[in-house]
């Protein structure tokens, strides 16, 4: 008779922010499975009321580490909208080279210092020194070029300070733009490199599949990542407008952070709903990946976002290239829109790396916050992760407790969750 | 900051202000601010894979950071990355459970340390979710700061 499995997973390592992995099971049969997230809720939106719609964006930058680039272009097109203030195309195309920096430093340091160490076996990045030096030092360049990038066109690596309302307040010269561009170009074939090594591991990843919806932005002429429409597999486009409607958040008592669902009982955001929904739209060289990769949408497989990640690094460096080619042909003016408080309302959404981020402000008539709004990627993933764990634990269950924990912990990490970005607000009432 | 500066000696403090004593690190970058020549001043925070980056860029760092070497609260030891073992356990890599050491060792391991490295370690009295540094330590920081002078006085000649 199978022994009975209590496994209490606390604190998930290799994510960022807090969260716990339950699972029981008697006599081959699951009890319970269930994603806990424990990150104590942090009210960054009633921090912004009564603040200066200035202050916006430097505040809500502080919600992620990571995805502060993203955070901050959120709150300065929800600003600008709520100001009626029209950025003009040089600046666009700066933001989206800001966007790609943050995607690439995101992206490889989930693929090359969370996951990877489970693909080689290995329990961190650490022991990976000594045995894989190679694909060390490969990941640690790429790692810096993209933090050469984000300091080059946002100030500094994290928490942006030349991002500002209406523009930037420092752009980079002709001269630093070709320097990146040449350093991108570069970076092809050590991506191309770090690609074969993913496609050489494949095999270690489970061949689970589970259908869900998947939610992006999407855009007709781009693989979205600074500007679209909302874009759901299941129902198709919707204006970012009707982001509530898509979100539907609710409370549970598993967790902190709210879960969303929209057409079905969870949706997937992030690098596999993009890649799903925009797939049409790489460029040639994030085909090429995706073909290095064996990848072709729809996905259905979770632990393949990594692999999209992989897909989409591929794809920001060329659109960033692109992207510098034409600034330098426009040349750089370093031109600013004038921003002038006014009573508005104004709601943005932007790809950051885990997905489709919305902010929505309203600000009052001498330009101070009244009401914010901030629904984070992996609040939208929570609920899809637990649905994923629910279909992928009776496959386990004959399993060694050690290999269960292990390939439920590698979901999580496949979603690249940002827990504590995650836990923004709990409704509570008191009877 | 950007690769290829003309300098090539940096004073770096690891550590989070808004943990009391383990803020060392950054206070005392801001009391030599102003005060150094030929040596960048960087506060780092809480480092992480940033400090391998930066690591890179020089050839001789002091590194300064809040240390728990078992010796009465205030003290302060200068010491090389030989004479130094860590005893944190990490259980695994996040990016908010770091270790200096390990940064020192990825960065020598990747063969792009700085040949000179000094650590001034300060064993804290506590570390807890506050601004600002423990009485005893505050009294102290004159000292600290004389110390690294001494130092930097060392590493420039």
């Amino acid at each position: 008779m199978a022994m009975p499995i209590d496994i209490h997973v606390e604190h998930l390592t290799r994510v960022e922010g807090h969260g716990d992995i339950f699972f029981k099971a008697n006599e081959g049969k699951v009890e319970k499975v269930q994603w806990h997230v424990t990150e104590a809720p942090r009210f960054f939106e009633a921090m912004l009321r009564g603040k200066s719609y200035v202050h916006l964006q430097p505040i809500t930058s502080r919600i992620c580490g990571i995805c502060s680039i993203g955070h901050s272009l959120a709150s300065l097109k929800a600003t600008e909208a709520a100001l009626g203030v029209e950025v003009s195309e040089e600046t666009v195309l700066l933001r989206r080279l800001a966007l790609h920096g943050e995607n690439l430093q995101s992206h490889v340091l989930h693929i090359g210092y969370l996951v990877v160490p489970d693909l080689f076996g290995v329990g961190s990045v650490f022991p990976m020194v000594a045995s894989h030096k190679d694909a060390v030092v490969t990941i640690v360049g790429l790692h810096r070029l993209a933090n050469f990038m984000s300091d080059l066109v946002c100030g500094r690596t994290t928490h942006p300070i030349t991002l500002r309302l209406g523009g930037f307040s420092k752009v980079p010269t002709a001269r630093e733009l070709v320097d990146l561009k040449a350093r991108l170009e570069a970076a092809r074939p050590i991506i191309a490199e770090v690609a074969g090594l993913l496609a050489s591991v494949k095999g270690k990843l489970p061949e689970f599949e589970r259908e869900t919806e998947y939610i992006a932005l999407v855009n007709e002429k781009l693989y979205a990542l600074y500007d679209g429409d909302i874009g759901s597999s299941d129902t198709g486009v919707h204006p970012v407008s009707y982001y509530r409607s898509i979100t539907n958040e609710y409370v549970v008592g598993q967790s902190t952070a709210k879960f969303t669902k929209h057409a079905r009982d969870s949706y997937f955001v992030g690098a596999l709903a993009r890649f799903n929904l925009n797939e049409s739209k790489l460029s040639d060289f994030g085909r090429e990946i995706a073909q290095v990769l064996g990848l072709k949408a729809p996905v259905h497989n979770p632990f393949m976002n990594t692999y999209a990640q992989m897909v989409e690094v591929a794809d920001s460096v060329e659109d960033s290239i692109h992207v510098i080619d034409e600034l330098l042909d426009r040349g750089i003016s370093g031109e600013r829109a004038k921003v002038e408080p006014r009573a508005g309302h104004g709601i943005a959404a932007v790809e950051v790396p885990r997905g489709i981020l919305f902010h929505d402000y309203t600000i009052d008539s001498i330009g101070n916050c009244t009401k914010a709004n901030c629904i984070i990627p992996t609040n939208q993933n929570h609920a899809n992760i637990q649905m994923d764990m629910e279909a992928l634990a009776p496959g386990l269950v004959n399993r060694p407790e050690k290999e269960i924990e292990l390939t439920l912990e590698m979901l999580v990490r496949a979603y690249d969750p940002c827990i504590s970005c995650s836990t923004h607000y709990v409704s509570v009432h008191f009877v | 900051m950007t690769d290829g500066d003309a300098s090539r000696a940096a004073v770096i403090g690891v550590g989070n202000s808004m943990m009391g004593d383990d803020g060392i690190g950054p206070r005392l970058i801001a009391e030599l601010e102003g005060t150094v020549s030929g040596f960048d001043l960087i506060d780092i925070g809480t480092g992480g894979m940033q400090l391998v980056h930066i690591l890179a860029r020089y050839d001789a760092v002091i590194l300064i950071d809040a240390a728990d070497m078992g010796l009465p609260p205030g003290e302060s030891r200068s010491v090389s990355p030989e004479e130094s073992v860590s005893l944190k356990q990490t259980r695994a890599y996040s990016l908010h459970d770091w270790d200096l050491m390990r940064s020192v060792q990825i960065s020598r391991s990747l063969g792009e340390a700085p040949g000179r490295i000094l650590i001034f370690a300060v064993q804290p009295a506590s570390v807890e979710m506050r601004e600002g540094l423990s009485p005893g330590l505050e009294r102290e920081v004159p000292r600290y700061v004389a110390e690294l002078r001494r130092s930097i006085a060392a590493l420039s000649s």
